[in-house]
């Protein structure tokens, strides 16, 4: 029954023909809402709770990100034993402050990219942000039958999605991260949708880079909260400056 | 009755087959993070087919572990291991465990014998010879020179005076200045230093020590280990040296094994004036990592001269900032080539509960030097003579001295 269900309600059937990027696209912003995003357009600010680990090395952590309407942010981790780790975005820098290595401004093309990663309304303004679609075809990826698509974002960069072929939904995306710090591949799978006032999100991502397997899961997530603290980079990071000059 | 025979196959069925699901999970885990596609040039599948009929035998995981590190040992690499799980966890109280008790001595191979280079005991001397300790008879591990590297050697000495059960005592024959024989009673004392234990990797005890030289015209930095607790004393170290106008800083490395490596950044991000130097790049089949430094403000600073002191036992992230340092020309480095053990690592958890140190990438210095087998070789070769440690000096130290303090015009 449960086979005959899936098989009859697929939403859209491309019927044996190659969709295209902006068909996979469209198609994807469509499973994602599934409610009145009313409370999504009108919030300015935003605060995702949950928690980040590394399953095969035993390092756990609480895991917060503060987004602030149009692309700014701060994520912040907690690790036992090391301490704190920041990275974030305010609109004129990028920046990291880590335990170990200390604070560091990022550089221009960095910067772009966390402006660009940062985006509050993130895929659902997806024909601004990518170019040149090219679908390469049925691939399987999370032991899920998916839709390769290959596109340039905004920036030049190269990204690789792969969507559902049931559902449309985000399944898999590669994308190599590179700045002065060099140039890690990173493979990301994203499961465990489930509704937030009216869209789908992903409660469960696994990355893998450099051959490390980094768990992240979402627990909850407050549009517009009573106390926001505006988003800055930490007075370590500010003290980079002073050297800098007026 | 057969059912449930079948349902409950013998006990040490059950033991040998997560022994052989770990070998597997073990042997495929180093073939997709090793940094060569070509391993080496080893073939791995023959190596599985030779070892897995040994791990099937195994029925514990003390069984499996010599296989596992006979199969890590065809790779010719560092940073390849298996330890209990034990040694990360719990760690009630330093005192009840056996294993956390050190016997405060330093020793290293001085012209082909077991020497103290650093002693806390009121009864032993810098400069005497070890003998015996308990039962291990430290002769037979120099007859056995020919099958053991002196580097081997030097890592069994460390692992030797840092492994007794704290508050009992162990019988140590000794050579002193003189080469007459001195018997003496040692008490394993607790480990002391912060704890540092981040995720699987064992509890480290950070034994930190600065030193104020030349009536305060050098400061040097000692440390164990590269944990997040040597960072503050780090920066204190670097003000006062700053705000009293020291000539110099002496940061020494030797018989350091290294740890976390973010922190050879984040020590030489006090030190590095220049945006943009690497210490150096580590490189997986699909990316690379470099250790950038950011400097510090001006005023956190020091700009003077450094002198970095290595031996054949600093390895790791030792070998990364003293390399890095070197290769940037920010310091001058002084004594013995490095281990040549420093390929960056991660230590994961195997399907049987032991832990495996695992490779992640290689690792090359600012010039593209590769460190691994090759280790940091020093500006200033100084090595270790028992005659100056009897005599109560430290030649190395006496080296970076006098760089410091007596700069050729």
């Amino acid at each position: 029954m449960t086979l005959f269900l899936l098989l009859g309600c697929p939403g859209k059937h491309f019927r044996g023909e190659e969709p295209t990027g902006e068909e996979l696209f469209s198609r994807y912003n469509e499973a994602l809402i599934v409610g009145d995003l009313g409370a999504w357009e009108r919030s300015e600010q935003r605060v995702e709770y949950g928690a980040f680990s590394m399953p095969r090395q035993g390092i756990n952590s609480p895991m917060v990100m503060r987004l602030e309407r149009p692309n700014h942010f701060a994520v912040v981790f907690e690790f036992p034993g090391i301490g704190r780790f920041e990275e974030g975005y305010d609109g004129n820098m990028a920046w990291s402050l880590d335990p170990t290595q200390g604070p560091r401004i990022k550089d221009e093309e960095e910067a772009a990219r966390a402006a660009f990663d940062g985006a509050f309304d993130g895929e659902v303004n997806w024909q601004e942000r990518y170019t040149d679609f090219r679908v390469v075809g049925l691939d399987d990826c999370n032991d899920t039958g998916a839709w390769e698509v290959r596109m340039t974002t905004a920036l030049g960069d190269e990204r690789r999605y792969w969507f559902d072929a049931k559902t449309g939904l985000l399944v898999c995306s590669m994308i190599e991260v590179k700045g002065a710090f060099g140039s890690v591949k990173t493979r990301s799978t994203y499961s465990d949708y489930e509704e937030v006032e009216g869209l789908l999100t992903p409660k469960t991502v696994v990355q893998e880079a450099m051959m490390m397997e980094i768990v992240m899961t979402m627990e909850h997530i407050d549009l517009d909260p009573r106390e926001f603290e505006p988003i800055a980079p930490p007075v370590e990071v500010r003290a980079l400056l002073e050297d800098e000059g007026p | 009755m057969l059912l449930l025979l079948l349902a409950c196959p013998p006990k040490h069925l059950g033991l040998r087959r997560v022994q052989l699901e770990t070998f597997d999970y073990a042997w495929s885990r180093v073939e997709e993070a090793h940094y060569d596609e070509d391993m080496n040039g080893i073939d791995w599948d023959a190596v599985y087919e030779e070892l897995r009929p040994q791990a099937r035998k195994a029925r514990t995981n003390a069984e499996l572990r010599p296989v596992l590190v006979e199969m890590f040992s065809r790779l010719g690499d560092s940073h390849y291991g298996v330890m209990p799980r034990e040694l990360a966890e719990g760690m009630p109280g330093p005192e009840s465990v056996v294993g956390n008790g050190e016997l405060d001595l330093d020793l290293r191979l001085v012209d082909g014998r077991v020497v103290v280079v650093r002693s806390g005991q009121d009864q032993v001397g810098l400069g005497w010879v070890l003998v015996r300790l308990g039962a291990t008879d430290l002769s037979q591990w120099l007859v056995d020179r020919e099958t053991l590297d002196e580097r081997d050697i030097e890592f069994r000495l460390q692992h030797l005076v840092r492994n007794g059960l704290p508050g009992s005592l162990v019988e140590a024959t000794f050579l002193d200045g003189e080469d007459a024989e001195v018997q003496v009673e040692l008490a394993w004392r607790a480990k002391s230093g912060e704890t540092a234990s981040i995720g699987n990797l064992p509890t480290f005890f950070v034994d930190i020590r600065s030193e104020s030289l030349e009536e305060g015209q050098v400061q040097l930095y000692a440390f164990n280990g590269f944990f997040p607790p040597i960072l503050p004393p780090w920066e204190e170290l670097v003000a006062r040296t700053k705000e009293s106008e020291a000539a110099g800083i002496i940061i020494d490395l030797r018989g350091n094994p290294g740890g976390v490596s973010g922190l050879s950044v984040g020590m030489a991000s006090f030190l590095v004036a220049e945006k943009g130097h690497v210490l150096g790049t580590m490189t997986s089949r699909d990316s690379t990592f470099r250790f950038l430094v950011t400097p510090r403000p001006s005023k956190q600073r020091f700009e003077g001269p450094v002198a970095v002191l290595i031996d054949a036992m600093s390895a790791s992230t030792s070998e990364i900032l003293a390399g890095g340092l070197q290769g940037i020309g920010r310091a001058r480095v002084f004594g013995e080539t490095s281990a040549g053990m420093a390929l960056p690592s991660t230590i994961e958890t195997l399907p049987n509960g032991d832990l495996m140190q695992l490779v992640l990438a290689d690792l090359v210095g600012p010039k593209g030097e590769r460190i691994e087998g090759h280790g940091v070789t020093p500006d200033e070769p100084v090595p270790m003579t028992r005659e100056a440690l009897l005599a109560g000096t430290d030649p190395v130290v006496h080296a970076a001295l006098s760089w410091i303090l007596e700069p050729e015009e």
